[in-house]
């Protein structure tokens, strides 16, 4: 007779070795895909600059630069593929240097700079697309956005420039952050300021509110450094300031943070703060801010230069029109050491080898560009989170001229959302 | 009024069984005829002696065998002179005996109407005296008869009463001799059957009157026509005589605007009795019916000459006729009357009454039928009807959230749009033009659920909402029929099946919206039960199982593949085990039965051949092989399936239940490991459960397209081994508990353990409901906007969240979102589409190459997205609100073109149709022969005597 427990043993045993197979077999939990933007190529790039009759732009491709005279006023647009760059400057001995970048049309544009009431400031909308754009420009103060609805429901055909002078808009606004958004289509937008007390420069691009911002590149040397934050958002922003200067990051006494109510543009005086050193401004803030910063040179002329929140150089950067007495102004942030490559593309003759320059972390530096002639320069991010901007200072007897370009990332590379091609779109 | 003068003349063919009583009875007449005559057909029972004792040699002639009814009679007319006008010919059989003042009624009848012509007897049964057997007969346009009869009505006078009928049977029939000598007597065309309806319809024509009196009785044994004696009057089969005959009938005496109508109805009636027939396995039917039409068909001009004869009166007749006929609603309650009887799990019975070739099948048993208590009631109060009335109520308590819906989808379920028709295009079709365009095969699942949805009016939404959402009672039903030759006791079957019905894997599937898993959940008992039949019944059968074995086996595949390696395995390795004669110990040593190899290689070599194209897909790309139809998404998969839960018959997935739930089923079996009898049920079905569980930890391990395949049609293998093991020794329990005491105690607690299964897990999905990603009303993700400019095949891009995809004017059909794409197409809109998003320039033109007008986003839009899609120069808004944003592309867009299907697609689809047809047709249940008819060889009647 069979052992009536000879069929529950077998079993049994079965049933655990497959408990220890599948025991055994069990998969470690999958980590989740990453979720952040994808690095993806650019395909095309628009430029466009507002136009300067008989100023010459320089175009940069990788490894070529040429150059182009403007023939009118009217905007310059050129189109090319990926990493064009394009930019140009404009001596003026009276007023000052002026340099300004060919930008890509946009949706969302924020300048920062002096106001109407200190300065003539003239902003040029360019539609360079083939369909009609529809924009509003909204003008903060620091009472807070003064513009009303006179700024808003700006048409412009395709292809149409139009110049608008900020003091239809707000007459009394001594500073300014200026807001240009479109409902539809996409406008190049820049603005040239022009101060009553002498100096003139283009305003950079602030880049869109973020609670995180720094702005590189402020000179060093005598001359007020006034920094400019405005919060566009329904919400106040206490904002924390820290500097960081080529020997210490650090918080500014007296000025450790600044209240931006919402809706407004505060000015903080950081000159005694940087005390002259080449240095770059953190800002952070719950609430999204944009800033910028006013430069103003010395001497019995002084010319003013402007910077603005910029992002690193992760994508790498080109800065297509320089001159003599031109210099980079690097920061490195964050706990590593920030390293980067720069090279001199002249107008004629080859690349000169490139240049890795060390960023101690927490450290800006000041790199001057030994080149001579008209040069376009290329920067190359190797390591850390580095932040930049090209200098540019001419001294005159009356003063120094300058004028200061933030590196702002080269169209090579984009960064885009990550998007999956699944039919579980269809799905509640 | 003189006295009528009567004439009777019998007419005999091997009855001498019946004889001597049908001359007793005609001796013993209260009205004695005058004059009596008997025609013999040449038997060679006696019969003539008996004749001739009786009436006397003079009276009696002789004719030869073949001789028909009609010829009998008229050859003896012709030797007796007429007397008069008031004279009658009494019509008997041999095989009908007549009451005793049988004439006497005829004629006091005959004499109250002077417009009657014809008088007939009520007829009861030779044997069964008191049951009725016709009061008169009439007959549909489609020649059927119709006694007005229920089967086997018993004669309690619920007849009675003198009137007009439409025709009376020969048997017996009183006609005035006049009459009969005027229309020229029965028409020697009809050698039997319907010869009498013929006659009396050419009298009613005339003007005259034929009646049945209800007091005249006489007894027929329909010796003919129940095939008492082997005659031979003509060479063609009976049956198919019957048929000809009664078109023929009809076609002849209707007028011709009725013959017309008639003769389309018979037509088209004919070809599709033939095709059930066919169906129904019964050759020789199918074969007779269409012979039958055909020789009225091919025949105009005897049916010309017939008409040409009869018509005279014929139009004026049939007002009067008409309303006689079967009632034209008849044929309508006579299907209700069978599915009512086929529902109530009797056999369809026919109430054509006796005297008729096609009744003939039915047995003479004398069973009386209990007191009716309701088709509906006795339906519902069958314990399999019960059951599944319980699960379908437990599943619509749980899926309580999924009713009502507007559109069901969610999980691996596409939301389920589009008809029967859209559905058939798609599987017809070479190319499909959907998303980015495919030339795969359509997954063959679609075909089925097409050719589900057909009959239902093309509701596919009704047909997966059944098959899905009624997956648990589907396979309940399954499950208790299936059990139904293996599990005797109706306690244990009903367990066994319900607790299959609730396993982890059937609510999780539901959960989910598998519908695959749904669908072979409820077919998996069928395999059992199929592969069963197989494997044991004789050759013939198991052949017939084979086919439908194979069929469904390949619908299941359709819709999971994987059950074709899992079903392949067992069906290899039972018919080495089973597939032999003798005993257990014996079996290794006999050789295997004939044809169980050959069946066992029909069933699974059918599914190969009718998904051929599609399973080379699948053998190109395995992995595939461990999916099924529906959606691939890691959401529905526990990707590090524990393995406990594996011996928990758990999936894993959402909607299944803790692991206390199934913890009794798999107690009770490992209970059963103890029992000292049946080991070898016990042990087999311990092995198909370690193998589905096998199986299981095999495909839960591997990785299909970055996500675990999901392992639920190898646990519901392992839950069916267990619960079959159960619910096979179950039995054992009553002995159990007759051993009385702590044996007693012990068989309750088993009881209980057993049933804590089914019980739990109703109560836990009914608390918890279907709370998974299916919903009951999904959103349609395409714009109606959108849809509505899709006018030429413009396609849209469709973004959700960080998802996207192609869509083609509107939402996926069930099966389309599974067809693989080409990689290079799908890469560059995927870069473009993600462009798109993120602002970067260039991207439309790449979109517009590939056709797509269009870019919608699901709710919810993201400001910053609606931003950047409005400020892409290329894109124009036409709508954004909360239900979502669309935007149009103002490039030039380019249609893409639809590429050639193969040269081999169309002849395949229709040699798959063949192929299942033929598989249909030979998988079908036959005719069960009844042993009368298997016993007897089928003779040939004769005319007369019937």
């Amino acid at each position: 007779m069979e052992n009536r427990f000879g069929l529950l043993a077998v079993v049994i045993v079965a049933l655990a070795a497959m408990y220890g197979a599948a025991y055994v077999t069990r998969p470690a939990p999958a980590a989740p895909p990453p979720s952040g933007p994808v690095k993806v190529p650019v395909e095309s790039v628009t430029a466009v600059c507002p136009g300067t009759k008989g100023e010459k732009v320089g175009v940069h491709l990788p490894g070529a630069l040429s150059h182009e005279t403007m023939e009118s006023d009217d905007p310059y647009v050129t189109k090319g593929p990926a990493a064009l760059e394009a930019g140009y400057l404009t001596r003026d001995a009276k007023r000052g240097v002026a340099g300004v970048r060919c930008t890509e049309p946009a949706a969302t544009t924020w300048l920062v700079g002096p106001g109407p009431a200190n300065a003539g400031v003239i902003l040029h909308l360019t539609n360079a697309d083939k369909a009609p754009a529809l924009a509003d420009v909204q003008v903060h103060a620091a009472e807070g956005p003064v513009s009303g609805d006179k700024g808003s429901g700006l048409e412009l055909a395709p292809g149409e420039h139009r110049a608008i002078d900020l003091r239809t808009l707000a007459p009394s606004a001594d500073i300014m952050a200026v807001g240009v958004t479109t409902v539809f289509g996409r406008v190049a937008v820049a603005a040239r300021a022009s101060l009553e007390t002498g100096g003139v420069d283009w305003l950079p691009s602030a880049g869109p509110p973020a609670t995180r911002v720094v702005l590189p590149g402020i000179t060093g040397g005598g001359g007020r450094r006034e920094l400019l934050v405005a919060a566009p958002g329904e919400a106040d922003a206490i904002v924390q300031v820290r500097a960081v200067t080529d020997d210490a990051e650090y918080a500014m006494r007296g000025r450790e943070t600044m209240d931006v109510p919402a809706g407004s543009v505060v000015p903080m005086d950081v000159t005694t703060g940087v005390g002259g050193s080449p240095a770059a401004i953190v800002l952070t803030s719950p609430t999204p801010i944009v800033a910028g910063l006013v430069m103003t040179g010395t001497g019995e002329r002084q010319d003013v230069a402007f910077t603005a929140g910029t992002p690193p150089l992760d994508l790498g950067s080109t800065v297509a029109r320089n001159g003599a007495g031109s210099r980079l102004v690097l920061t490195a942030l964050g706990s590593a050491p920030g390293k980067v490559r720069v090279q001199v593309v002249p107008a004629e003759g080859a690349a000169r080898p490139p240049v890795d320059v060390d960023v101690p972390p927490g450290r800006t530096r000041d790199v001057p560009l030994k080149a001579r002639g008209d040069f376009a320069v290329v920067v190359t991010p190797v390591a850390g989170e580095v932040y930049g901007a090209r200098m540019l200072e001419e001294r005159r007897r009356a003063g120094v001229l300058l004028t200061v370009q933030p590196l702002a990332p080269a169209r090579m590379w984009t960064l885009l959302p990550p998007l999956t091609d699944t039919p579980r779109v269809v799905l509640p | 009024m003189s006295r009528p003068y009567v004439t009777v003349i019998v007419v005999a063919h091997d009855g001498a069984r019946w004889l001597g009583e049908t001359l007793r009875a005609l001796v013993s007449q209260s009205r004695r005829p005058d004059r009596v005559a008997g025609v013999d057909n040449g038997s060679r029972d006696g019969s003539a002696d008996l004749l001739v004792q009786t009436l006397g040699p003079a009276n009696v002639i002789s004719l030869p065998r073949s001789t028909a009814f009609a010829e009998s009679v008229a050859e003896a007319l012709d030797r007796l002179p007429a007397r008069g006008r008031d004279e009658w010919i009494w019509l008997l059989h041999d095989d009908c005996a007549p009451d005793r003042r049988a004439l006497e009624f005829l004629l006091a009848a005959a004499e109250y109407d002077p417009k009657a012509a014809v008088v007939g007897p009520k007829l009861r049964d030779w044997l069964d005296r008191r049951r009725l057997l016709e009061v008169g007969v009439t007959v549909g346009r489609t020649g059927r008869r119709d006694t007005g009869l229920e089967p086997r009505e018993f004669d309690q006078g619920q007849h009675d009463g003198t009137r007009e009928v439409m025709s009376v049977s020969t048997a017996g029939m009183l006609i005035r001799r006049e009459v009969w000598e005027e229309s020229g007597g029965l028409d020697p065309f009809f050698p039997l059957f319907r010869d009498d309806l013929d006659l009396c319809w050419r009298i009613r024509n005339a003007g005259h009157k034929v009646l049945v009196e209800t007091s005249a009785v006489a007894w027929h044994a329909e010796a003919a026509a129940r095939r008492r004696r082997r005659i031979t009057v003509s060479g063609d089969h009976p049956r198919r005589l019957d048929r000809r005959n009664a078109i023929f009938a009809v076609m002849v005496n209707l007028p011709f605007g009725a013959m017309l109508w008639a003769l389309l109805r018979n037509v088209l009636g004919s070809a599709f009795r033939t095709l059930m027939f066919v169906l129904g396995k019964q050759p020789a039917n199918a074969l007779d019916e269409m012979v039958a039409m055909g020789s009225i068909l091919v025949h105009p001009f005897r049916l010309m000459r017939a008409r040409r004869a009869r018509r005279h009166g014929r139009k004026r007749g049939y007002i009067r006729i008409k309303r006689l006929m079967t009632p034209r609603g008849a044929a309508y309650r006579r299907l209700v009357d069978m599915i009512q009887s086929f529902l109530s799990g009797q056999s369809p019975v026919d109430s054509a009454g006796r005297h008729h070739h096609t009744a003939a099948s039915e047995e003479d048993d004398d069973v009386v039928a209990p007191a009716d208590p309701g088709a509906v009631k006795r339906f519902l109060a069958r314990p399999g009807v019960v059951l599944m009335l319980a699960l379908t109520a437990i599943s619509l308590a749980a899926e309580r959230s999924l009713l009502g819906g507007e559109r069901l989808g969610g999980g691996a379920l596409v939301p389920v749009i589009g008809g029967a028709g859209d559905l058939w295009a798609f599987y017809t079709q070479g190319f499909h033009d959907i998303g980015l365009g495919s030339d795969a095969w359509a997954p063959p699942y679609v075909a089925v659920v097409a050719a589900l949805s057909t009959p239902v009016l093309g509701k596919t939404w009704l047909v997966v909402s059944v098959l899905l959402l009624g997956s648990v009672p589907l396979a309940g039903a399954a499950a208790y029929l299936a059990t139904r030759h293996v599990i005797p006791a109706v306690p244990a079957r009903a367990w066994a099946a319900a607790t299959y019905a609730l396993l982890p894997v059937a609510t999780g599937a539901v959960a989910a919206g598998r519908l695959g898993t749904a669908v072979v959940f409820a077919l998996l008992p069928v395999y059992a039960s199929l592969g069963t039949t197989l494997l044991r019944a004789d050759r013939r059968r198991a052949r017939r199982t084979a086919w439908a074995l194979g069929l469904l086996l390949a619908m299941g595949t359709a819709f999971v593949p994987l059950v074709y390696p899992m079903v392949a395995v067992l069906g290899a390795l039972a018919v080495v085990t089973f597939g032999r004669d003798g005993g257990l110990r014996r079996r290794r040593r006999a050789p295997l039965r004939d044809g169980v190899v050959v069946s066992m290689a029909v069933a699974l070599l059918l599914p190969v051949a009718l998904l051929a194209p599609w399973l080379a897909g699948l053998a190109a790309d395995p992995g595939r092989l461990l999916l099924e139809a529906g959606l691939h998404d890691p959401a529905l998969v526990n990707a590090a399936l524990p393995p406990e839960s594996l011996l928990a018959l758990s999936p894993g997935g959402p909607g299944l239940p803790p692991f206390w739930v199934t913890a009794g089923l798999v107690a009770a079996a490992l209970g059963a490991l103890l029992l000292r009898r049946q080991r070898t049920v016990v042990a087999v079905g311990w092995a198909v459960t370690l193998y589905g569980l096998l199986v299981a930890i095999l495909v839960s391990r591997i990785s299909v397209g970055g996500t675990r395949a999901w392992p639920g049609v190898p646990m519901a293998f392992a839950g069916m081994g267990l619960v079959v093991l159960v619910g096979l020794t179950a039995h054992r329990l009553a002995a159990l508990r007759a051993g009385g005491g702590l044996r007693r105690a012990g068989a309750t607690a088993l009881v209980a353990v057993a049933f804590s299964t089914p019980l739990l897990a109703a109560g836990h999905w009914v608390l918890t409901g279907v709370r998974g990603p299916l919903v009951g009303d999904a959103p349609e993700v395409l714009p109606a906007l959108a849809a509505a400019r899709t006018t030429q095949g413009e396609r849209t891009l469709v973004i959700k969240g960080s998802a996207f995809t192609v869509l083609h004017g509107r939402g996926p059909l069930l099966g389309e979102s599974e067809l693989p794409v080409t990689s290079e197409a799908r890469a560059r809109i995927g870069v473009a589409a993600q462009g798109l998003v993120g602002g970067r320039g260039g991207d439309a033109a790449t979109l517009a190459q590939h056709g797509v007008a269009m870019v919608a986003v699901a709710p919810p839009v993201t400001p910053q997205l609606a931003r950047t899609l409005d400020s892409q120069p290329s894109l124009q808004r036409l709508s954004l609100s909360e239900a979502g944003g669309l935007w149009r592309l103002a490039e030039p867009v380019s249609r893409v073109p639809a590429l050639p299907e193969s040269a081999f697609h169309q002849p395949w689809l229709w040699a798959q149709g063949l192929m299942v047809l033929v598989a249909v047709v030979l998988a079908a249940p036959g005719r069960r022969e009844s042993h009368e008819e298997a016993a007897e060889p089928s003779g040939v009647v004769l005319a007369g005597a019937s």
